[in-house]
């Protein structure tokens, strides 16, 4: 077959015409695709319309973090009616997972009013995500204080992942922190220097002190599959633990009964003071348990979080005792004990 | 490693194409009347849809994301797809006739295999819930389409399982052929919602 | 005229191509669990469908018969291109519920099927006629199919909750197999329920004129 045979023949004139239906194809996709370009801002506008019910106008504000719980990933002040919507990524979910959502900080008179709305972004890992619903949500909606903080075991209705709600208010809660804070009201964390907190949830721990013993009511976070507890723990002056009661067992599906028992009811720890407490674990606190310890019992998430809080109680007592009172103001003392 | 569970698992058991996504429905209820031509069609399939990813997801991320032409992916997409099973089908019938005789006519009919189309669009997009924390790479994709073609031979011989055992009955004339066939697939489907407790 | 009735006819229902023919199923059962994005999905085929008919049916005489099965995958692919870009633009609330499935109409059986059945034997405006039947064909069934799932399956219309009370399943593939099965084979009683009426009525018919005959 000769040049000029191929160009006359049939596979010519089909190549020819794919290939014209072709580059026709590819221009006019060109050209569409340049006019009906969705730009990043009109992107933006959607995602922002989506959570806001409505088109508005915003104004992106530089971020900061103030609260250990939770990321602030972005922040944008409302034009409209001046709330703010902040995404926030709150720690403490299913098996270390976060859940990152979007907020939005009702602003009243200058100040945080409330929560209007919180709808869920992205999360990591959390399997029982679709469990929280428009009812749980409902919780942060309504009446709220100043320095008010949620927890998900108040105001909200169960829906079976209470871990993912745990990250959810630990969100929300980093995110009033934060616009709290642009209004210029920065919420001092007093545990914040204090050692052994890695696995304390510093903003929910309280005290009380006296000049001979100080009470924590210690709220620790989630860890791996254990979920946060409550426990009270007392320390006398001499640093000698003399109380320790869990009153929230944090244990996941089943696993509060593989608990130490000397953990559980907290004679492990009454009488040892942070030497004695670390020696748990063979002086330290971290989870390479020393083979063959008997706390090795099948929840050691749990019995590892417990010994934390005891080991932050024993190593931070000190600073907590009240100052014993100068003669002046010993009438003022007394008074108050009375 | 984690990964790799993970990936095997969802593809196979959890996200299966045909019981969880409804992607390559028109073979599963087409060809699925004998155990011999479900089992060669989902072979098929696999193979198809491991070497599209292995062209297409390349040419994807290292052409036509940095040349800004993303737009002509569906274009780009079957043109690959359709010139591959054509290609493919030439070649086993050059080196393997029993193997072409057993394989070859299924091939024709995979171009237009939403499966295909399918995986390849699938890979490009967003996968981090099937990877965890590892970043998409072609190694992830290929092994994705790899698994996502086994869970779809899977069912597709449980299926034609099930219909080899329905033809022995007779019913009647509006419920024969595709009416039973969907049902009886409603309950491969119930049956693989059971895997949806699998969390990893 | 009646040619174009029986186009129709054909498309809507003795050819429907839901129901009758059991094409585009995927879109089908992974859509119908809404019943906004099942008619969504129904409308955007429907007119893609048309267009490519009218697009091929111009170009019937130009393709080369070797080349053509590529060519109309080029052109589908292209108006599938420009379907998304659109939907993207203009209408993103149903951009995203179409999900994958959007881009997945290049493979779409019914498009295909059209245009290599009838669109490259056709004139134009029977090819249009011919898009837009099955195209409607394909909305109104979609449309019914995503209207039962979603009554039942989520309790809501349109995306408007009606009733609290749902049958989850019904809302996810199983069910959607389930419904499609069933709307089928509702659709093929009837259909031949009607045949069977028509043929008593001629055999009638035919008695009487022979009677008359004989009498």
């Amino acid at each position: 077959m000769t040049v000029k045979e191929f160009f006359k023949g049939k596979a010519f004139k089909c190549i020819i015409a794919l290939l014209c239906v072709l580059l026709i194809s590819g221009i006019f996709l060109t050209i569409m695709n340049s006019l009906l370009a969705v730009t990043d801002q009109e992107r933006f506008d959607r995602a922002i319309k989506k959570i806001y019910g409505k088109a508005v106008k915003t104004e992106a504000v530089a971020v900061a973090d103030y609260n250990s719980n939770a990321t602030i990933e972005e922040a944008y002040k409302i034009k409209d009616d001046g709330n703010y919507l902040v995404k926030a990524t709150g720690k403490g979910g299913f098996d270390n997972g976060t859940v990152t959502c979007w907020i939005v900080v009702k602003v009243n008179k200058g100040a945080v009013g409330g929560i209007e709305k919180v709808v869920i972004d992205s999360n990591s890992g959390q399997s029982y995500i679709s469990y929280i619903n428009d009812k749980f949500m409902a919780g942060f909606y309504g009446d709220y204080t100043a320095g008010q903080y949620f927890n998900p075991n108040e105001g909200f209705i169960k829906t079976g992942a209470t871990r993912s709600a745990t990250a959810i208010c630990n969100a929300v809660n980093a995110a009033l922190d934060y616009v709290n804070a642009l209004f210029g009201n920065v919420t001092v964390d007093i545990y914040e220097d204090c050692s052994y907190i890695e696995n304390i949830d510093t903003r929910n721990t309280s005290h009380e002190a006296t000049e001979e013993q100080v009470t924590f009511h210690i709220k620790t976070k989630g860890y791996g599959n254990a979920a946060e507890f409550s426990i009270d723990v007392t320390v006398d002056k001499n640093g000698v633990i003399t109380a320790y009661a869990i009153t929230t067992d944090g244990s996941t599906a089943g696993y509060g009964k593989n608990m130490h028992p000397a953990i559980k009811d907290g004679t492990m720890f009454v009488g040892k003071n942070l030497e004695g407490v670390l020696g748990i674990l063979g002086g330290g606190v971290d989870l390479d348990y020393p083979s063959g310890s008997d706390i090795n019992t099948g929840a050691t998430q749990s019995n590892y979080l417990c010994i934390n809080a005891a080991a932050f109680a024993a190593a931070n007592y000190e600073q907590f005792l009240t100052v014993e009172e100068t003669p002046d103001d010993n009438e003022e003392g007394g008074n108050e004990n009375e | 490693m984690g990964t790799l569970i993970a990936i095997v698992l969802s593809a196979v058991l959890t996200n299966n194409f045909i019981t969880a996504k409804t992607y390559g429905i028109c073979p599963f209820l087409g060809v699925s009347k004998k155990t011999s031509s479900a089992t060669g069609m989902g072979i098929a399939v696999t193979l198809v849809m491991v070497l599209a990813t292995l062209v297409t997801y390349p040419i994807y991320t290292y052409v036509m994301v940095p040349l800004k032409i993303e737009f002509l992916e569906i274009i780009f997409f079957i043109f690959i797809i359709a010139s591959l099973v054509q290609m493919l089908e030439k070649i086993i019938q050059k080196l393997s006739p029993s193997l072409y005789g057993a394989m070859g006519i299924y091939l024709p009919l995979i171009t237009t295999n939403c499966a295909v189309l399918g995986v390849t669009e699938l890979v490009i997009g967003d996968m981090s819930s099937y990877l965890g924390g590892a970043s998409m790479n072609i190694g992830w994709a290929v092994l994705y389409a790899l698994f996502a073609g086994l869970g779809f031979t899977l069912v597709m011989i449980i299926m034609s399982g099930m219909r080899e055992k329905l033809n022995c009955y007779k019913m009647h004339k509006a419920l024969a052929g595709f009416p039973i066939a969907m049902i009886t697939a409603c309950f491969i489907c119930m049956a693989f919602t059971v895997f949806s407790y699998i969390s990893i | 005229m009646n040619k174009y009735k029986k186009i129709t006819l054909d498309g809507l229902i003795y050819q429907n191509p839901t129901f009758m023919l059991v094409l585009g199923t995927c879109p089908t059962l992974g859509l119908i669990s809404s019943a906004f994005s099942s008619m969504g999905m129904g409308l955007t085929v429907l007119v893609i469908l048309t267009l490519s008919n009218v697009i091929i049916s111009l170009l019937r005489k130009l393709i080369p018969d070797a080349v053509r099965i590529p060519c109309y995958i080029v052109i589908i692919a292209t108006l599938v291109t420009f379907a998304r870009m659109f939907l993207d633009k203009f209408l993103p609330d149903l951009y995203e519920s179409l999900g994958g499935f959007l881009a997945l109409i290049v493979v779409n059986c019914i498009i295909l099927g059209r245009a290599e059945a009838f669109a490259n034997k056709h004139t134009v405006a029977e090819s249009a006629v011919d898009g837009i039947a099955n195209g409607l064909g394909f909305t109104v069934a979609l449309t019914v199919m995503g209207i039962i799932c979603e009554f039942f399956g989520k309790g809501s219309l349109f995306g408007y909750e009606i009733m609290t009370f749902k049958i989850g399943m019904l809302a996810k593939p199983a069910g959607a197999f389930l419904v499609y099965g069933i709307c089928i084979a509702v659709f093929v009683y009837i259909i031949d329920g009607f045949e069977r009426m028509r043929r008593v009525k001629a055999n009638k018919l035919a008695r009487e004129n022979l009677l008359k005959e004989a009498a």
